[in-house]
């Protein structure tokens, strides 16, 4: 099995097609498998990498809580690509991989050909801040005292989740049933070293607003917790643009994989072909007229 | 030419195709030669009746202000309807006509299968409202003092307009000749008649909240006058879903038809077929991850 090092952990990846390389980046409740559908679609035509974040294995287990950073999460990107002798990439990340991508693009803006970040944000809303930060804490005590499938058993039934049980029950039984395959500690530690720990969204606004790396936000219509960051980062970044997908929840890819990837497939079309422009000052004005 | 009547007022319509009825209705900036891509696609399944508001020749322009309002314009539609005998049908509407296609399925419930609404909410959002009534009355005295091609320069180049000019100047060009041949009463009055005085999206969440219709919400992620509002109706409507297109501006139709189109005809097969649902309630105590 094909690994990488980074930071001395040992990173498991796949790899399939030729081409420009895309790197995608998992979710914390999916692993590399949750990328299939696109694997499938973008192999045709690029070169795609997918690979297990520190904590799912096969990719290792660090036992210790500082190996888990939202910083770390950024540079194993940049080390997979660097081991693979990628020097730049389209980067496609779906919550925590779509924060870890936004990082990268912050971190690595001259190795990112464009960023796709999906569902990205949970836990920014001020207002709601407190209690993301007590649901981790309960989470994570059901991870290490009742095991994976006891998670499961309450996570697939969350808000933002129901819906792909309810629109594609084949595909949610096969996403839980990966789910449950994973390791209660590895997801324990990533809770709790980067779910908790990570600035918000709303914290990196200034920074953002200098990003020049073309950016693809993709979001559910009921996936409240990461509606409120998508707009904010439209808002602010002129870099970026918005979808919302009508009717759908946190895992847009796995969701609806058909208009995921015919809409990502525009996007990256536009940003090979040079054509891909940031959006146009005059859209800003305030007024519904032209500036005279 | 055909017309149907609506409170006095003759409507001009054009029809495409046979099937169930679709019936578009247009934005303040176009009249129904807006929907051409639409009639085009949707006419090989449908059947698809596009009519000019009042105020938009070969309609009739009513010379008061008074016989224009958001109520008017909604029975226009069901009078629209009543004409050609259609009992029930798929209503899509942009903008202007997005305001009046919800207001059809709050006051016509019973007519509408289904409502698609594109980019609705200007003057909505409290922040933006002061100004959006002074844009709207520098712009209808514009229309009496100069005249339409003049009138529309300092608007078809608005904020939500240029990203049209951007990816598609055939269509901007296309767009801003049809506008310059819209009459200047008939803007004018529309502005002061409809738009200055219609509800805001944020008052209508009682009726919304409880409104059962099947309803695709479309907003540009760059409309920043439909994205909140969009937004809103999204989280107090069940029947609801939202769909926001990626480096778009206001009449999403126009600037991208493929995207438009394939959404919408997949949304009204959905209902045609009765597998939409509205939003599940279902929620649990532990509420993410």
């Amino acid at each position: 099995m094909p690994y990488v090092s980074s930071n001395g952990v040992r990173l498991y990846y796949e790899e399939a097609g030729r081409g420009v390389p895309i790197v995608f980046v998992h979710e914390f409740s999916g692993d590399l498998r949750s990328w299939e559908a696109q694997m499938r679609h973008f192999s045709r035509r690029y070169r795609c990498v997918a690979f297990n974040a520190r904590g799912y294995p096969p990719s290792e287990v660090p036992a210790s809580p500082s190996q888990y950073s939202y910083g770390f999460a950024a540079d194993d990107i940049a080390r997979v690509m660097r081991r693979l002798g990628i020097p730049k990439a389209h980067v496609i990340g779906c919550s925590m991989g779509a924060y870890a991508t936004l990082q990268f693009g912050l971190r690595y803006p001259r190795r990112a050909l464009s960023l796709t970040a999906i569902g990205a944000g949970a836990g920014s809303d001020p207002a709601k801040r407190a209690q993301f930060l007590r649901n981790r804490a309960a989470l994570e005590r059901l991870f290490r005292e009742q095991g994976m499938k006891a998670v499961a058993r309450v996570v697939q039934h969350a808000p933002h989740r129901i819906q792909l049980a309810i629109k594609d029950p084949r595909g949610a039984r096969e996403f839980w049933a990966h789910f449950v395959e994973g390791s209660a500690l590895g997801h324990a530690l990533t809770l709790r070293g980067i779910q908790s720990r990570r600035p918000t969204l709303y914290s990196l606004g200034n920074r953002f607003a200098r990003m020049k790396v073309p950016t693809h936000l993709v979001v559910g219509d009921e996936d409240d917790s990461a509606l409120g960051p998508a707009l904010f980062l439209k808002r602010v970044c002129p870099a970026a643009r918005l979808t919302v997908v009508r009717a759908t929840g946190h895992l847009v890819n796995v969701e609806e994989p058909v208009l995921f990837n015919r809409s990502t497939e525009d996007f990256l079309n536009l940003v090979d072909s040079g054509r891909w422009r940031p959006r146009d000052p005059r859209s800003l004005n305030p007024s519904t007229m032209a500036k005279r | 030419m055909p017309f149907a009547e609506s409170r006095g007022v003759q409507l001009y319509y054009e029809e495409a195709g046979t099937g169930f009825p679709i019936v578009f209705v247009h934005e303040f900036a176009h009249d129904l030669r807006g929907w051409e891509p639409q009639l085009r696609y949707f006419s090989r399944r449908y059947r698809c009746i596009a009519f000019n508001a009042r105020g938009y020749p070969p309609s009739d322009v009513p010379a008061s202000p008074s016989q224009y309002s958001q109520a008017i314009a909604a029975d226009d539609i069901a009078n629209v309807m009543r004409h050609l005998g259609i009992r029930k049908a798929h209503i899509i509407g942009c903008s202007m006509g997005g305001y009046a296609t919800l207001h059809f399925g709050l006051r016509y419930a019973r007519m509408a299968r289904s409502l698609t609404v594109i980019g609705a909410g200007y003057g909505s959002d409290p922040d933006k409202r002061t100004q959006f009534l002074r844009d709207t009355e520098v712009l209808a005295r514009r229309f009496e003092q100069l005249g339409t091609p003049e009138a529309i320069m300092t608007y078809q180049f608005g904020p939500a307009r240029v990203q049209l000019q951007n990816k598609d100047p055939r269509a901007f060009r296309e767009f801003c000749d049809e506008f310059a041949g819209h009459s200047a009463l008939g803007s004018a009055n529309t502005l002061r008649g409809l738009q200055a005085r219609r509800p805001t999206i944020y008052s209508l969440e009682r009726g919304l909240s409880r409104m059962k219709v099947p309803t695709h919400v479309f907003s540009g992620d760059e409309d920043n006058h439909c994205l909140g509002p969009g937004i809103f109706i999204k989280r107090i409507c069940p029947a609801a879903r939202l769909t926001v297109v990626p480096g778009t501006g206001h009449a999403v139709n126009v600037e991208e038809p493929d995207t438009f189109n394939r959404l919408t005809d997949e949304f009204l097969s959905l209902v045609d077929s009765g597998r939409w649902r509205p939003r599940n309630p279902r929620v649990t105590l532990r509420s993410s991850s």
